[in-house]
């Protein structure tokens, strides 16, 4: 309740702040609402958003409850979409069902990889995981330019981007929810993420080793004593971390596009981190949180056509007053306090 | 009352939100007097001793120093009215050396004006004219615990200060140093200055101080000469009940089977090692290790439960135990509790794995919460209530649960590393009695402690570790307060 308080006050403030750009906050607003959830076509590019933040933020948030802070989403995701492009590219010949899948493994592979590395590099080498994990996004980032650009180039386009996959490693034909919001990338990967968060809400809270993760989070010491291994269980968390970001494979290749364009990802990795942070690191509170961004992200996209002075980026600056404003639990405790000493 | 009252509270009440830390607190102290402040865990002395150090403000009622109403705002007023206070965790900066720690506090004040030689002069004659042997070149990483409380205090003479506050100043401190600070405190009592004594140790107040008022709750319960009383009166005042008589063991050591064997251990870590420890631990056995903290007791607790954590290669010699190794950690905030988890997790940490509590891959959630529940209600953990933030237990609580979880799983071989520190008086009886319990059921115990009262009731035979080696081993029939204390110091 305090959290949905906190997230209205902070929408309010942000958009109180249109005012100085000479803008009525209530217009922006209706322009917010309309351009996200106006029509099928518009709710299916929010969705389309949704779904990799969901991954995203399952992905930083499994790093919170281990107690790392895992930046490295952008990275992680990055070369599991590329991966999972060069599988379709270079294996043309798998057949449907069965080539999905090996893409979708190998992505999940190389995102739990790249995730491995910041682990073993923190649990064996001391080495700091938010350090490790931004280096790790500029070296995926331009490996995968490299493998894009030189390896499989898209020879049908001067866009930077791969080629495309051949079709049995798409499910479209089978994709009820992209047949509901045609025209649009939105597809069955949403249910993927909605079933790893619940997945991942399971693991944390009803299994030992969730537990384990989660105790090694709170108290590292304790955790030892306990019989825990804290470096296994940073591994174990970032590989983890690693492979659910990697899962952007599922929404944007072998559900939608069917190849890597340097640039898809508007941050997604970082916006994630606004997801976690947004759902206090839970599972189930994630699939709204990261609703609620694909939601901004997609209605801030009109307000460049519709207001005279305020562009896009204005919902980076609603993002960030919303966490404020939901993050910044102290003034609750501080007001109440207030009230007491006044009776 | 022909002594004027140096410091006298009256009426003082001090909330935190829904906690009375203090209320309606009233007391006097003599003026050239030592007057001990004592009192359970939480019972509100320190809070009462913050109000005058000028920590805290209080929310109703008046301080007075000498008569005068005084209101502090921080403790730099205190400290301009000459209070000082020893805190029990000092305040010094290591790596500097104990003239410059002292000069520290001293600026602003016309002291600070004269040149470094003749404040080091100065300083040295006041440290000789308390007896204080202090080389003040040294750098306080270097000094012993006595040491550092030493310069606690020079640093609060140094301000002329009449009013001292030492808070729980013996709590680090071997018998001997004790001595040497009793000492010097009623050296500086026959000055004329007020010491105030915040402290749980009643044996200290009856042999130190002039008077003693007694918390319980937040609330004064008894104020009386040090003459007029006696342990078993305070006690009573400080738990609200008469503690109960330690019964005599009903059972015997089973001499024949040793379930733990310690044979020329040597190791280190950081920078401290231990030398050839021996000893064997048999069945219901309860086998003490005294010695000041610091003397090797966390690399004997590192040998029998995380070995990698030790030195690499520095390990020698061979730990054999029998069966399941419990423990309760020295440091249970760091080493022993998931604090801001709650309780049922904190008491499912070490037991995760226990088929008891899996069903395949899964938890048992449900289980695990009603068997806590159990222990709570078993081990009378307050609030009886399982999904509280473990934080949120008061410290005999905390120790109560750590201690239950340990032992609920009838281990063997028990740890147990000062068991009772920072726990009242209640809490202290119930974990003894676990402890003996534990005992008669059939396991040994190994009792780390630096507490010797807790070793002397408890212990069927103690060691003594000084500087990483066993210099001393005492039976029970053996046992003596000043030969135990001699050798925790180094003596033989």
């Amino acid at each position: 309740m305090k959290r949905i308080i906190g997230l209205i006050l902070g929408l309010c403030i942000a958009l109180s702040l249109t005012l100085f750009a000479g803008e009525n906050p209530l217009n922006v607003f209706m322009i917010l609402m309309r351009s996200a959830f106006g029509s099928m076509y518009d709710l299916g590019l929010t969705l389309s958003y949704t779904t990799p933040l969901i991954f995203c933020g399952l992905s930083v948030a499994v790093g919170f409850h281990a107690g790392l802070f895992n930046i490295g989403a952008e990275g992680q995701l990055t070369i599991a979409v590329v991966t999972a492009a060069a599988v379709g590219i270079l294996f043309p010949n798998i057949p449907f069902p069965l080539a999905p899948m090996v893409a979708f493994a190998a992505a999940l592979l190389a995102g739990g990889l790249w995730g491995w590395i910041a682990g073993w590099l923190r649990a064996y080498r001391g080495s700091h995981e938010v350090i490790i994990t931004i280096m790790l996004n500029f070296i995926a980032a331009g490996l995968a330019s490299w493998f894009t650009l030189q390896i499989i180039p898209n020879p049908n386009s001067q866009s930077p981007e791969t080629a495309v996959v051949s079709p049995n490693y798409m499910f479209k034909d089978y994709d009820l929810i992209a047949r509901r919001f045609p025209d649009t990338p939105a597809n069955a990967s949403l249910v993927f993420a909605i079933v790893f968060a619940i997945v991942m809400w399971i693991f944390l809270w009803k299994t030992p080793w969730g537990f384990a993760l989660r105790a090694v989070g709170s108290n590292p010491e304790a955790a030892h004593r306990a019989g825990i291994s804290g470096k296994r269980v940073q591994m174990l968390a970032m590989t983890i971390a690693g492979a659910m970001a990697g899962c952007v494979a599922l929404s944007e290749v072998l559900g939608s596009t069917g190849q890597y364009r340097i640039g898809f990802s508007p941050d997604y990795g970082f916006i994630g981190i606004a997801v976690a942070l947004l759902a206090n690191n839970n599972p189930l509170g994630i699939i709204a949180a990261a609703f609620l961004m694909g939601a901004l992200h997609k209605g801030a996209s009109d307000l460049d056509l519709e207001t005279a002075t305020i562009t896009r980026n204005f919902s980076q600056i609603i993002q960030a007053l919303i966490i404020l404003g939901v993050t910044a639990q102290g003034y609750w405790a501080w007001i109440s306090k207030n009230k007491r000493r006044k009776n | 009352m022909t002594i004027p009252a140096a410091i006298e509270f009256k009426g003082v009440s001090k909330f935190f939100g829904e906690v009375h830390a203090n209320s309606d607190v009233s007391f006097y102290v003599a003026k050239g007097s030592i007057h001990g402040i004592v009192g359970e865990n939480g019972a509100g002395k320190s809070t009462a001793m913050k109000i005058l150090f000028g920590l805290y403000q209080p929310d109703a009622g008046q301080v007075f120093l000498n008569g005068k109403p005084v209101a502090f705002s921080s403790p730099i007023d205190a400290m301009n009215a000459k209070v000082g206070m020893v805190h029990q965790h000092f305040m010094l900066a290591e790596p500097y050396t104990a003239l410059d720690n002292i000069l520290l506090q001293q600026k602003g004040s016309a002291f600070s004006l004269l040149p470094r030689k003749e404040q080091k002069a100065r300083l040295q004659s006041l440290a000789e004219h308390y007896g204080f042997s202090i080389n003040l070149d040294s750098l306080v990483e270097d000094l012993s615990v006595g040491e550092q409380q030493r310069i606690e205090i020079l640093k609060i003479l140094s301000q002329d200060s009449e009013i001292l506050i030492l808070d729980e100043p013996s709590a680090v401190l071997t018998p001997q140093e004790v001595q040497d600070l009793f000492k010097n405190l009623r050296r500086l009592r026959d000055e004329g200055k007020t010491i105030l004594i915040i402290t749980h140790k009643l044996k200290e107040v009856m042999s130190l101080t002039d008077a003693v008022t007694v918390f319980r709750a937040g609330k004064v319960v008894g104020h009386k000469k040090t003459v007029d009383t006696n342990c078993e009166d305070l006690a009573e005042m400080m738990v609200g009940r008469r503690p109960q008589k330690p019964q005599e063991r009903s059972t015997t050591v089973d001499e024949k089977s040793p379930i733990l064997k310690f044979e020329n251990v040597s190791a280190s870590l950081g920078n401290h090692s231990v030398a050839n420890i021996n000893f064997t631990l048999h069945r219901r056995e309860i086998l003490g290790i005294a010695g000041v903290e610091g003397n090797g007791q966390d690399i004997i607790i590192r040998a029998l439960l995380d070995k990698s954590a030790l030195k690499k290669s520095s390990f020698v010699g061979t730990v054999t135990s029998t069966g399941l190794v419990g423990s309760f950690p020295e440091d249970r905030l760091r080493f022993g509790v998931l604090p801001s988890r709650p309780i049922y997790e904190n008491f499912l940490l070490g037991q995760q794995y226990n088929p008891q509590f899996r069903r395949g891959i899964f938890l048992k959630v449900r289980q695990i919460i009603s068997r806590t529940q159990e222990i709570m209600n078993a081990y009378d953990v307050r609030p009886h209530n399982p999904l509280l933030p473990f934080e949120k237990l008061s410290g005999g609580n905390q120790q109560k649960l750590v201690v239950a979880r340990t032992l609920s799983q009838k281990p063997d071989v028990v740890i147990a590393a000062q068991p009772t520190r920072g726990v009242d008086i209640g809490a202290v009886e119930f974990i003894h009695g676990e402890i003996r319990k534990a005992r008669d059921e059939g396991a040994g115990i190994l009792l780390i402690s630096s507490e010797l009262d807790e070793l002397m009731t408890l212990s069927d035979r103690i060691l003594v570790l000084y500087k990483g080696k066993i210099v001393a081993e005492f039976t029970r029939k053996e046992f003596d307060e000043v030969a135990l204390g001699t050798s925790m110091g180094g003596g033989r």
